[in-house]
């Protein structure tokens, strides 16, 4: 086992590993193989624990018993570094193997039982994961046995909340290809085709002074001067005025994104705020039309007039129709996810267990959330008319919607890199509060500004996936391992709010990029039954057109829209999936390639022969190409 | 508003769009359906509508509706080439149903809202505006006569409810169809007619303790639903299998049907009668089977539907066939929504109205069963399976169970012996399961009679569980989806024979009176050699190579070769089970869309699998140094395919995926269910 098993080692209770984890989707036991070195350094190995570079064992428990709900108690060792949480079983059970877990997915450590407790294994501690599971631990009741490994857990588990770093800038490892370089703005415009007649390039921003959760780039409507966008920064809430997601290659029908307007009770109105968005609409030749996509239910967005916010009214934004999404807000989801988490952790209630999914409303939220990627879809694919997309602050929901239809519009998103530069950019550029939503590094577990929108749309993702298998070019082992390092602080992509203080930290010098990790080993990651451009040139924009599936158009029905067991009923080893398909037509795949080697030599062979012979040269088969 | 939005979408139906085509009524008696040899018309009617089914616009097709002896036939006055299903049935056309594959019929208004249910051998109203007809495979066609001549409507539901709910047995098409039939079974199949075929299947199973007795054909026969033969320890005479038998439901005493050559051997059985000695007759026959056991281990008896005498039971037994037929009509209810309206309401409370069937709870509990019966065979412990008459439940399981042991079964053949052996041997009650009148019963039926035998989809609950196995083993089945969902089709196709009788003793009868067996796993007769490929599974590993071929090892999971292959151990948790979606939803077109669903990975895994076969012929022909060029078959390379969701069962339709997006309601759900409490809708974003 190596260092590159830490994906595994993370979705790995009891190494029910080759089982439970992320591997089991596509690969079973035999490719453990798949374990090979993901980054260049070998692991350190300390006793019987794998480190990464910059990590250290602080604290060691013996004597200790891990509870699991699945396969009983087993003592062993507990350790815990400035990274994980490392159990390993003494007695050994063939079945059990170690359990490693990053200290970044804890949310919360409790006490459990008293120094008089009474029964078995009632004394220990409890740690609350934001992964989908709880982990029980018992100690021995003398000696306060549990204080010391109690401490050290709180100080590593929430360095923030003690004033120490991330472990992510203590971790060194290096990789042949630096992530950090997958997303770069302009090229990324330019792929789209901006600078053009109507769209620009602005460094406005580049102090973030104008609006300091957008990134220093943006692409606005080329008729659009900067005093412009400054008046619009005032009527628009935290300045996040609409710009540039993405651009039709044909239609040039645009997606634009924005936060609410400071409408306010009184009902105020911007001149510039309208004139600017006359400028989007003007900016497509094709209609005379915009759709504003409020993602927030009608009732949300007018009681954000109480609190100065609003929508555009139509009288005053003539040409726009403003459309709401019904989609609700993040303290709805997280109080979804954390039923969804009582459905599936730790036992699964046979019984109730269809009408438990629709008690959560988790998949009704997917619903709504496709749905209205569908109609943004629907308008600027079908009817060439720009959409403007908008929420309240316009760093969640609409982060969601304008990432999923631009994923469901432009196959170059589908690719492995193109996901991730879409990551980048809708998401991590135009600041979604990750730090504020996951709370890394930060012990105050209920705070309110916690919520999994971010897996949200992992999982909307997933839907599309499941409803266009071919479509993607990676399979949903790459998306288990982002929401997995979405928690670990082991790299710096997820950490912080805005581009604003990921520069002031310097998290591109001292930490690692995730996508460096991945793209190490991209092989893990490929979906052997994609069907698309093999590669797109950052310059040559494929024609949409030309290709097989282009456009996306999923059906919202609660019919097709499952639950992701693999992400969250992974810790149960009763859901595992038995077989790997992907794995099975992997080989079929390789076979095929064996062969057509085997045919092209055997095909020179016998034309060499038959020349030999005096014979004429038959044409000789060229290799077969698929 | 979002009722409002609702009331939008239930259009009239009554003024469906006529232009100009009422004129044609000249030409409307052109249109004939195509007949087979022994088929006749017994109804018919012209200017008919065929709804699209749930179609938001006031769509539909003209044409003319038939009824015939064999099938109900739609004939569209103008063709289209859209008009062929994908899998073509060389019987049946895109818009041909046979009538025992017709389920319930309702009366409505010309739209496509029922009004009411027509019963069998119930009245049929004097004026018939439009007629839905609900198919057993879940298909819904709905008619409007508003255009038709006066009375055609009610001529039509005259003739479809005599001829799809007939009163006697031999009224099937099968006894009236005169194509010649010449069998061409692959030689590998077992058909367990004769006593030889079960020989074949002990000495397979290399089981020396037990043996064969023919007693079953004789005047002495006291299990009556089963055919002649019968194997049982070899240690109990036939008298003592008479005398048992008494105690046993329909004498149905404990009988082997498959074995390990180790010892441990599968069993089936009947319920206990309530009779004074019924238990000690039950422990002398368990007796005889641990002393065919080498070892003798005492047998292990799993009672599927509790055991009345102990009181077990609990959540996990089967339930009374009643109950099994009232889930799955919720099933059926959930998966024939007739109007687009109705489709999005249920699907707001999709999960729950599945949760309420419960159909996928008893597809678990099979499975469980049959993994509780595969561990204690694998333990080398034989095991009793006992149920009510011994011919329903105990089938699923046996079969279930033999599918998870015996890799044999995996295969098609193998497979289609099984269900030879455990169903149509042993005597599942076909005819009463699917409503058919019961064979030989010379008095015609009344309606009193039709509800006592009990109609229940115990076929379709074995089918569903099969699935769930493929899906959890997608590369241990030679066989695909798409075979399951074709048998299923096919069960309710009465031509041939299989699923026309209760036993093998009516089927006998039936012969001796020159009824021409004709078994459905002739697939030639009705499928191309195309359409058959579709049931082969491209990611079967083989229990022997798959490919005759095969160079490079594609080793099996097991790894070792030579090793016996371990059983599988499937989950049988109703989490993880999935509903079978080409089955029950594939006539739902607001789900279906180009490049969409599983069928992508089989699509791609079938063009994989032809070329590697492909490039082996290549280098075949080239290591032998044939003069003949092989570059021929270059251009017929397999050409990837934009497959629709529910391929082969889809239209060849490409508005599919237009006609969707103006449809998808996102406002049909009650935003006030989405949150529990309201103050969460009311804090700071």
């Amino acid at each position: 086992m190596d260092k590159h098993n830490s994906s595994e080692l993370l979705s790995s209770d009891f190494s029910l590993s080759k089982n439970a984890s992320s591997d089991s989707l596509d690969s079973d036991s035999k490719s453990s193989s798949l374990n090979s070195k993901h980054g260049q350094d070998s692991p350190h190995v300390l006793g019987d624990i794998y480190l990464l570079d910059g990590e250290k064992v602080t604290s060691v428990a013996r004597d200790v018993t891990y509870l699991c709900p699945y396969s009983g108690p087993s003592r062993g060792v507990l350790k815990v570094t400035n990274y994980q949480l490392h159990f390993r079983p003494t007695d050994a059970v063939p079945s059990q193997g170690t359990l490693s877990v990053p200290l970044g997915v804890v949310s919360r450590i409790e006490k459990v039982g008293g120094a008089s407790s009474k029964g078995e294994n009632s004394y220990g501690i409890e740690i609350f994961c934001k992964d989908m599971r709880n982990l029980r631990f018992a100690h021995k009741q003398e000696n306060h046995s549990r204080r010391g490994i109690f401490e050290k857990l709180q100080q590593l588990a929430f360095p923030l909340s003690h004033r120490f770093p991330l472990f992510a800038f203590s971790y060194s490892e290096s990789f042949p290809e630096d992530g950090w370089h997958v997303y770069e703005p302009i090229a990324e415009l330019r792929r789209m085709g901006v600078n053009n007649d109507m769209w620009r390039i602005t460094r406005i921003n580049d102090k973030y002074e104008v609006c300091d959760s957008y990134p220093s780039i943006w692409a606005v409507p080329a008729a659009a001067n900067d005093d412009l966008l400054r008046a619009v920064a005032s009527f628009r809430s935290r300045g996040r005025i609409p710009v540039l997601a993405w651009i039709h290659p044909s239609s040039q029908a645009t997606i634009t994104r924005c936060s609410q307007p400071l409408v306010g009770v009184s009902g105020k109105r911007s001149r510039e705020d309208e004139r600017y968005i006359q400028l989007i609409m003007d900016a497509n030749a094709q209609a005379h039309k915009l759709f504003i996509m409020d993602a927030r239910p009608t009732a949300n967005a007018v009681a954000n007039k109480a609190k100065g916010g609003g929508y555009e009214s139509e009288d005053a934004y003539q040409n726009a129709d403003l459309v709401f999404l019904d989609i609700h807000n993040i303290h709805v989801m997280r109080e979804s996810l954390r039923k969804l988490k009582e459905l599936c952790f730790p036992q699964i209630d046979q019984t109730r267990w269809f009408s438990g999914i629709e008690a959560t409303c988790w998949l009704k939220h997917i619903k709504c959330i496709l749905a209205g990627a569908v109609r943004i879809v629907d308008k600027v694919e079908n009817h060439k008319t720009s959409v403007l997309v908008h929420c309240s602050d316009g760093w969640d929901r609409t982060a969601q919607l304008t990432a999923l239809a631009m994923l469901m519009l432009d196959p170059y998103y589908r690719t492995l890199r193109g996901f991730e530069v879409l990551i980048e950019k809708e998401w991590l550029s135009f600041g979604h509060k990750f730090q504020l939503r996951i709370g890394h590094g930060d012990e105050r577990h209920s705070d309110a500004d916690r919520s999994p929108v971010f897996v949200q749309w992992v999982d909307c993702v997933w839907q599309l996936q499941q409803q266009f298998p071919t479509a993607f070019e990676f399979t949903e082992r790459l998306l288990i391992t982002i929401v997995d390092h979405l928690y670990s602080c082991r790299f710096g992509t997820f950490l912080f709010n805005t581009e604003r203080e990921r520069v002031k930290e310097e998290v591109k010098t001292k930490t690692v990029s995730l996508w460096s990790y991945i793209n190490s080993r991209q092989d893990l990651y490929l979906n052997p039954l994609y069907w698309g451009p093999s590669s797109f040139g950052a310059s040559s924009p494929p024609s949409p057109y030309s290709r097989p599936q282009v456009v996306l158009v999923p059906v919202a029905s609660l019919r097709l829209i499952k639950l992701w067991k693999a992400l969250y009923c992974r810790w149960n080893p009763t859901m595992r999936q038995q077989d790997p398909i992907y794995q099975r037509t992997r080989e079929l795949v390789a076979l095929r390639a064996q062969l057509e080697a085997a045919a092209a030599a055997a095909a020179g062979d016998h034309a060499a022969r038959q020349h030999r012979l005096g014979l004429t040269p038959p044409r000789v088969a060229s290799p077969h190409h698929v | 508003m979002n009722e409002k939005k609702l009331v939008q979408n239930f259009k009239s139906y009554i003024n469906v769009s006529l232009d100009a085509k009422g004129e044609k009524n000249g030409s409307l008696q052109e249109v004939k359906p195509n007949l087979l040899n022994g088929e006749l018309v017994t109804g018919a009617a012209h200017s008919v509508v065929m709804l699209t089914p749930l179609s938001e616009w006031d769509r539909g097709r003209f044409g003319s509706l038939f009824i015939t002896n064999y099938k109900l036939s739609f004939v569209p006055l103008e063709n289209s080439s859209n008009d062929e299903y994908c899998q073509r049935n060389f019987l049946l056309g895109a818009f041909d149903v046979p009538l025992t594959g017709v389920g319930a019929v309702w009366l409505t208004d010309g739209g496509p809202s029922r009004r009411r249910r027509l019963m069998p051998y119930g009245e049929v109203p004097g004026k018939v505006k439009g007629l839905q007809v609900i198919c057993k495979n879940m298909k819904v066609l709905t008619f409007s006569f508003a255009n038709s001549p006066i009375d055609n409507g009610r001529k039509i539901a005259l003739a479809l409810m005599h001829h799809a709910f007939p009163k006697r047995h031999d009224l099937l098409f099968a006894f009236e169809y005169r194509e010649p039939y010449y069998p061409t079974l692959p030689s590998d199949m077992n058909m367990f007619q004769r006593t030889g075929d079960w020989k074949r299947e002990l000495e397979r199973c290399e089981c020396p303790h037990w043996r064969i007795t023919c007693i079953n054909g004789t005047s002495d026969a006291f299990m009556l639903t089963a055919g002649e033969t019968l194997i049982v320890p070899s240690s109990v005479l036939d008298y003592n299998l008479m005398e048992s038998a008494r105690h046993f439901r329909s004498g149905r005493v404990p009988i082997w049907v498959w074995g390990r050559a180790e010892g441990a051997a599968l069993l089936r059985s009947g319920e206990l009668l309530p009779t004074e000695q019924s238990s000690t007759a039950e422990s002398v026959l368990l007796e005889q089977v641990r002393r065919s056991h080498p070892k003798l281990t005492p047998p292990h008896v799993i009672y599927l539907c509790g055991n009345t005498y102990t009181n077990t039971g609990g959540p996990g037994i089967l339930p009374p066939l009643a109950t099994l037929q009232t889930s799955y009509k919720k099933l059926a209810d959930l998966c024939t929504p007739t109007t687009l309206g109705g489709f999005w309401i249920q699907d707001s409370q999709y999960y729950s109205i599945l949760d309420s069937s419960k159909w996928l709870r008893y597809v678990a509990n099979c499975i469980a069963f049959a993994d509780e019966a595969a561990q204690h065979l694998g333990n080398n412990v034989t095991v009793v399976l006992q149920e009510g008459d011994g011919v329903d439940y105990c089938a699923v399981v046996s079969c279930l169970t033999q599918l998870l042991v015996d890799p044999h079964f995996r295969t098609i053949s193998g497979f289609q012996s099984l269900i030879q052996k455990e169903w149509v041997a042993l005597g599942h009650p076909f005819c009463d399961r699917f409503g058919l009148p019961r064979p030989g019963n010379p008095k015609e039926l009344t309606p009193k009679d039709a509800t006592t035998a009990q109609i229940a989809p115990v076929f379709l609950l074995y089918l569903d569980s099969v699935w769930q196995l493929l899906q959890q083993f997608p590369a241990h089945f030679q066989f695909s989806e798409t075979y399951l969902t074709t048998l299923w089709d096919c069960a309710h196709n009465h031509i041939f024979d299989t699923f026309l009788f209760n036993c093998a003793r009516d089927r006998e009868l039936a012969v001796t009176r020159n009824f021409v067996q004709r078994p459905v796993w002739d697939w030639g007769e009705q499928f191309s050699e195309q359409d058959k490929a579709l049931f082969y599974n491209p990611l079967f590993m083989g229990v022997k190579p798959a490919l005759p071929s095969q160079r490079l090892s594609l080793s099996p999971q097991g790894g070792g070769g030579g090793a016996e292959p371990a059983r599988l151990r499937p989950a049988s948790s109703v989490a993880a089970l999935e509903l079978w979606a080409q089955c029950y939803e594939r006539w739902l077109l607001p789900l279906d869309a180009r490049g969409a669903g599983h069928v992508q990975l089989h699509v791609h895994n079938y063009s994989v699998r032809a070329e590697i076969q492909q490039l082996n012929e290549k280098l075949t022909s080239l290591s032998i140094l044939s003069r003949r060029q092989s570059n021929s078959d270059e251009s017929a390379a397999p050409r990837r395919r934009n497959v629709s969701r529910f391929f082969p069962f889809s239209l060849n339709r490409s508005d599919v995926i237009a006609a969707n997006l103006d449809s998808m309601q996102v406002s049909l759900i009650d935003a006030s269910q989405l949150v529990e409490s309201q103050s969460l809708l009311n804090a700071p974003d």
